[in-house]
């Protein structure tokens, strides 16, 4: 950049200098990514070498998957362009939703579907590749730290607890734990941050290991609304980079069987009892951890009668687009707290496996998060 | 997610927001978003009547921003929400911090633009 003659101490510069570089055709890769089926995500490069799919250990991509012939199909880039052909399969491959007769070439963004496994054809640069490559290794070790902190399920005593953490693609900020306060008062926590990827994994971190070690001196734990008023006084927005966080927290005295709760910008839990066909919400309207200093947290109590079950959960369970394309609310995941038991799976198994069910192909979008207490 | 700015007053803007104001959408509008009412601290309406689903990061735009501006003594008003829009926010609670207003009038009255 050189100053202007004209315009002393003005720097002009060339506005081409700031056009992003296209990677050259060369660099570019030809990519199947797996949107549905064994492996949501999965990235195979077509290159030199066709690729073969099937349900037999000699094809290039083996899937347990009894809608799959032995030998299916193969992609193959030929002259440039990626071809599929279907190889004489039982079930037929399809492009794009029609049965394939005959080798077909895909254009980009065209869907490939062979049994239960769907792909999607892409051109990406590889550099682009290697470096998405590198934060999803970030992203998963995020994720398995986070997975750590939580804590086991409880198959006996006064509460039982299952629950079920499934990460997002890039990584939300849930977390959630729950302990004994004393030997008659328990706790259950969820906290949200905002946000995606390694920032908002690092902050719930933060929290939850506050919430684990009961490190906050300023709070009542046996007080939901003295432990969310501490905890934002603790996680103002503008000392943790902008983030908000929401939470939800209870808790449980065995004795006299009242749940106190109380919630930050939170959606409610959920309290289905014996015999009841509908779900009762535990939740207040506040706002979120770290909007704005000072605040303080309404406190409500529930009756907790026997055999009990309080769903506690992130907003990645029920923020779904369905298959339709349709955006789901807390209203349309609701009826599935009621829903019959399924032999084999823990409640909060069959919930994920209905969820996703009903949502589109590819992994969730958002972290799905969701605690099942049971109170015998 | 649409965004377009008009200005009002001095130091008076009106914001009008069309489509999903989730995660895609307020990182498509968050930087513009915030340039345009924090450097100069202008006080803002905004027309939420196009906004047909809000998730926790489009909220966490409009705290910060409302944040921002109230720490350079200047307000954020919104109004026009649609229903299921509304169930959140008051969820959130989000009153407290921003008005959340029946029409473009009570917006305005909100943060101190006398309507002729």
């Amino acid at each position: 950049m050189q100053p202007s003659d004209k315009f002393k101490g003005t720097m002009k510069f060339d506005p081409a200098l700031l056009r992003v570089p296209q990677p050259a055709p060369a660099d570019l890769g030809h990519y199947l990514v797996m949107i549905a089926g064994a492996q949501p995500g999965l990235r195979v490069e077509i290159a030199v070498q066709p690729v073969t799919v099937g349900r037999s250990h000699e094809q290039t991509l083996v899937f347990d998957d009894s809608s799959l012939s032995r030998r299916h199909a193969q992609v193959s880039l030929v002259g440039g362009t990626i071809v599929v052909e279907d190889l004489g399969s039982t079930n037929g491959t399809y492009v794009d939703g029609s049965r394939i007769d005959a080798a077909r070439g895909l254009a980009e963004g065209a869907l490939v579907t062979m049994g239960a496994q769907t792909f999607k054809y892409e051109r990406h640069s590889r550099e682009d590749i290697r470096r998405s490559e590198e934060l999803n290794r970030d992203l998963d070790k995020a994720s398995g730290y986070v997975k750590a902190l939580l804590p086991e399920p409880l198959s006996t005593g006064p509460v039982r607890t299952d629950w079920c953490f499934k990460p997002s693609a890039t990584l939300g900020g849930d977390a959630f734990g729950y302990l004994w306060i004393d030997n008659q008062t328990f706790a259950i926590f969820l906290v949200d941050v905002s946000g995606h990827g390694v920032g908002a994994a690092m902050h719930s971190v933060t929290v939850l290991n506050v919430m684990r070690q009961r490190a906050l001196p300023e709070g009542d734990w046996r007080n939901p609304g003295s432990v969310l008023s501490a905890l934002n006084d603790r996680f103002q927005m503008d000392r943790h980079d902008g983030m908000l966080l929401t939470a939800w927290y209870g808790v449980y005295d065995v004795v006299t069987r009242t749940l106190a709760f109380s919630t930050a910008g939170h959606h409610p839990a959920y309290l289905v009892a014996i015999g009841h066909t509908e779900a009762e919400p535990l939740g207040v309207k506040a706002l979120m951890i770290g909007a704005m200093p000072g605040l303080s947290y309404p406190v409500q109590h529930a009756a907790i009668p026997a055999g009990s079950v309080l769903y506690v959960f992130s907003d990645g369970v029920f923020e779904i687009m369905t298959k339709a394309r349709v955006q789901w609310t807390i209203a349309d995941f609701l009826p599935l707290l009621t829903a019959p038991r399924v032999e084999g799976l823990t409640e909060s198994e069959r919930l994920y496996r209905a969820v996703n069910e009903v949502a589109g192909p590819g992994p969730l979008e958002d972290d799905f998060s969701l605690v099942v207490a049971t109170f015998p | 997610m649409n965004m377009q700015i008009a200005p009002l007053a001095e130091r008076h803007v009106k914001v009008t927001l069309a489509g999903r104001l989730d995660t895609p959408g307020a990182d498509s509008i968050e930087t513009r978003f915030l340039a345009s009412l924090i450097p100069d601290a202008n006080n803002a309406i905004i027309d939420m009547s196009q906004v047909d689903f809000i998730s926790s990061m489009g909220i966490r735009m409009l705290v910060s921003a409302a944040r921002s501006l109230k720490m350079r003594q200047a307000l954020l008003a919104m109004y026009g929400v649609q229903e299921q829009v509304n169930q959140v926010l008051e969820l959130v609670a989000i009153h407290q911090m921003i008005p959340v207003c029946k029409t473009e009038a009570e917006a305005q009255a909100a943060v101190g633009l006398r309507v002729a």
